[in-house]
């Protein structure tokens, strides 16, 4: 019952009056680069930073944090009603939910999303407040090698999730995984593809490289289309869900907030993985899997739980072992750093009040975003009322001072202007940049926990079995492709029986909707 | 018309040469009292390394205090870029008149230039003087089995290789004191790269690496406290005044393993007047005498005693001769 205790003194520091306020702000804003398809929590949070060198320690964490849950719920607003993913982790949102608004059904996949993003989100801070400490002693069992199988499993995911076409996205995966060999040796330190650039020794940045392929490239192309593109037409009514849509979509809320709340926990996990581990689940689950990507409540329902719930467990590393899973929480790692906390084992013993009072503020900040999106949902939309030119050149601009900003080094700016007209050409020949991003940020982790991994093992390639974290992995990864290879060999013999020559159904396991490689090149520029 | 115009241009020119003039006159003005009336316009220190690490804020609490006492503010720049050796170059590359310093380490000024081809060298800076330094410990886990730092480098004398120790980063210190301790003294320990603390911690909680050679931070001094890190060995000169009973590494029979520590330098481009330098020298050991910024810094981190220009450019030049023949090409 100390957790109970705990989390009272975190009430206590949570109801202070500037700290509500800080909470609001947070979910505020979250919510609305949630919104604005153009900023992602990563340059709004990067943004942010010199502020809260002003503010006390609690506002400024309680804040971001707040930033990065509340842009969560807004994200799924502009992926159910424009197939526009606000942020990363909502692009399979679009699968579903954009189908739903096409049906008329827009207010209950915003509705059920709210409802689940809520769920998702408590269960998670409960999940937090409980078994932090023990999950700690969990996490840091993963090794270096244990980090290399969770990477092959995360690039498998990617490739095998990513887009209609598995041979693109294994190209795109492989350039990704190439430029991340740019910048310095991880063991020897020697200087590798930087044509004797200064600024390319630190490797190219990642936020660049996201903004220009998913912002400029988006914006380049959406030079090409007529301006009526971004206005909101559809009649938000009937956001409440009805019993049938709790009903079809309860076990896919259940299932979404445990899910999220695990691969959340995992380093590297958080958002996007969590979502599309979702999505793939519930779609295998179903009776019916072809009803995915017309329109399942359940295809919305539980990504947008599972995005929740992982975002704000992706805390318990960074609180209990000092360890930022994704980029959004190195930023929030470095908030703290700013005023001489540093994250790790001692922070809830050193820092209650920052712990707990960051906890308490979750509980308040996921009530504020319910009551903020169920009502309110019509006037968050209303920012979509400006015209597409005026939202492509402000969010341009944001761009380019947000990629300046990280490293003062105007290279990055060249960057991200190279890679948006690289990103445009991909659109124009149907290659999808998400492999490519996310090998990017997974192939230096990848090829430093390896090299730890055969530093530590003498060359040996037996840990890898003998490490019981990546030994479950690897079986698991095994399992997945031989579940794949099975249904499609079953689905061939299928076919060669039926006389009837139909259009073929698409690998349930493997294949998301092609919408995927339509949309997920939209989705958040910047974060991970 | 004609006529107005002439006297325009006339006049124009006349201005124009009066202010040229008097430029000319506040110029050399400068240049003669360069250490009186320095600073005349806000300082740049640039930052190599990202917003929010300990370098960060020692550089950060240093430029509050000589702002507050020379008048102009001291303005941080992060500039991370290029693993620091942007932010480097900048700094070698800017006009030598003190409106430009920046933190360095040995790691940017001696390392990155060996190791890579670098349109700068340590050559191209000139020392001011040491804003903290941080040593660097050796550290095991509780359930190690090695007792005492004797046993543990017995082991590697045993098993040559078969000692893994995580350091912080494959250009750091910690990584070159363990190629010395091969090169020099024939004992192999395995260095695992890892960056930064937070990932060398976990390797070690987690039982993935034997011991730690990591920099006496914070957040590592608080894991000795409460036991889950056993400090084996200090790698200064001499003991450390709050780990008194645990041995440095030359007591430990490596009597040259004595250059882990970072040291967090203010450096300015080469050329830069001596007033200035000795005025910045000035200031700099008053801020480092201030409760505030020694509070900021962490006590354990500014030195005892202040290392002035000259100490630190030869501590500087010492490390890169010792470390040319290990890293040069």
């Amino acid at each position: 019952m100390d957790a109970l205790n705990n989390l009272g003194q975190g009430f206590s520091v949570a109801f202070d009056p500037m700290n509500l306020l800080f909470v609001f702000i947070g979910v505020v804003i979250g919510t609305a680069i949630g919104v604005l398809p153009g900023l992602g929590p990563t340059a709004t949070i990067a943004l942010l930073l010199p502020i809260t060198y002003t503010m006390d320690p609690v506002g400024a964490v309680i804040m971001l944090a707040g930033i990065y849950y509340g842009s969560m719920y807004g994200g799924t607003i502009t992926s159910v009603l424009l197939r526009l993913p606000g942020e990363a982790a909502s692009v399979v949102t679009t699968f579903d939910g954009y189908q739903m608004t096409k049906q008329g059904r827009a207010g209950t996949a915003l509705g059920i999303s709210a409802i689940g993003s809520f769920i998702g989100g408590t269960v998670a801070i409960v999940g937090l407040t409980f078994l932090a400490p023990l999950l700690s002693k969990v996490a840091v069992a993963v090794g270096p090698a244990g980090y290399v199988a969770i990477m092959i499993l995360g690039l498998f995911l990617v490739t095998s999730l990513g887009t209609g076409s598995t041979v693109k996205s294994l190209f795109m995966a492989g350039v990704g995984l190439l430029l991340s060999t740019v910048g310095q040796d991880p063991v020897t330190g020697t200087a590798r593809f930087t044509f004797g650039q200064t600024s390319l020794l630190g490797g190219l940045d990642f936020v660049a490289i996201a903004m220009g392929l998913f912002g400029v490239g988006e914006l380049l192309h959406s030079l090409e289309r007529s301006e009526k593109g971004q206005a909101v037409t559809t009649k938000i009514k009937n956001i409440w869900p009805s019993r049938k849509d709790f009903k079809d979509s309860s076990g896919a809320i259940a299932r979404g907030s445990v899910l999220g709340f695990f691969i959340g926990v995992l380093p590297g996990g958080g958002g996007v993985i969590s979502s599309l581990a979702s999505y793939a689940m519930e779609k295998r689950r179903a009776k019916d899997p072809s009803r995915f990507g017309k329109g399942a409540i359940e295809g919305v329902a539980g990504p947008e739980t599972a995005n929740n719930a992982s975002s704000t467990s992706a805390f318990i590393p960074l609180l209990v072992l000092g360890i930022p899973s994704n980029v959004v929480l190195a930023l929030i790692y470095g908030a703290l750093l700013l005023h001489g906390i540093t994250p790790g084992p001692q922070l809830i013993n050193d820092h209650p009040n920052v712990f707990w009072g960051v906890v308490a503020s979750m509980y308040i900040g996921n009530l504020m975003l319910i009551i903020l999106n169920i009502p309110l949902v019509g006037v968050f939309i209303q920012m979509l009322r400006v015209r597409a030119g005026i939202l492509s050149t402000f969010a341009l601009l944001v761009v380019m001072v947000g990629v300046f900003s990280i490293n003062n080094n105007p290279f990055d700016m060249w960057v991200v202007l190279v890679f948006g007209v690289l990103g445009w050409v991909m659109i124009k020949a149907h290659f999808d940049p998400g492999p490519l991003v996310l090998a990017f940020i997974l192939g230096p982790i990848l090829e430093k926990s390896f090299r730890q991994t055969m530093l530590i093992s003498e060359g040996s390639f037996g840990i890898f079995a003998s490490d019981p974290v990546s030994a479950a992995i690897f079986i698991l990864i095994g399992l997945f492709i031989l579940y794949g290879f099975i249904t499609r060999s079953r689905r061939r013999q299928g076919t060669r029986r039926a006389a009837a020559a139909g259009p073929e159904e698409s690998n349930t396991l493997v294949h998301a909707p092609a919408a995927l490689s339509n949309s997920i090149r939209q989705k958040d520029k910047g974060a991970p | 018309m004609k006529n107005a115009l002439r006297l325009q241009i006339t006049a124009g020119l006349a201005l124009a040469s009066l202010a040229l003039a008097s430029c000319g006159a506040n110029g050399s003005g400068t240049a003669r009292n360069a250490g009186s009336d320095y600073p005349a316009k806000p300082v740049t220190i640039l930052m190599p390394y990202a917003a929010g690490g300990p370098s960060d804020l020692t550089a950060r609490s240093v430029a509050a205090c000589l702002g507050d006492s020379l008048g102009e503010a001291f303005v941080v720049e992060n500039k991370p870029g290029g693993s620091g050796a942007v932010a480097m170059q900048e700094l070698a590359s800017a006009k030598p008149d003190g409106q430009t310093l920046a933190l360095g380490t040995t790691g940017t000024l001696v390392m990155a230039p060996l190791v890579n081809s670098l349109s700068y060298s340590l050559a191209d800076v000139e020392p001011i003087g040491v804003m903290a330094d941080n040593p660097t410990l050796i550290v095991v886990g509780t359930d190690s089995p090695y007792k005492d730092a004797a046993e543990l480098f017995e082991a590697a004398r045993a098993d040559p290789g078969a000692i893994t120790m995580g350091v912080p980063g494959a250009t750091s210190p910690a990584a070159i004191e363990l190629q010395r301790l091969k090169n020099d003294y024939g004992v192999e320990v395995t260095a695992v790269p890892a960056s930064g603390n937070a990932e060398m911690t976990t390797n070690l909680l987690g039982g993935h690496v034997d011991a730690l050679f990591i920099n006496d931070h914070p957040d590592v001094q608080a894991r000795i406290a409460d036991g889950s890190f056993l400090p084996f060995a200090a790698t200064t000169p001499e003991r450390l005044g709050w780990l008194p009973d645990i041995p440095t590494l030359a007591e430990l029979g490596f009597p040259d393993l004595v250059n882990a520590t970072s040291i967090y330098g203010l450096f300015g481009p080469k050329g830069l007047p001596d007033a200035v330098v000795s005025t910045l020298e000035r200031e700099l050991e008053t801020c480092l005498g201030d409760p505030k910024v020694v509070a900021q810094i962490g006590k354990n981190f500014v030195p005892k005693e202040f290392i002035g220009a000259d100490e630190l450019g030869a501590n500087f030049a010492q490390i890169k001769a010792l470390y040319e023949p290990i890293l040069g090409r």
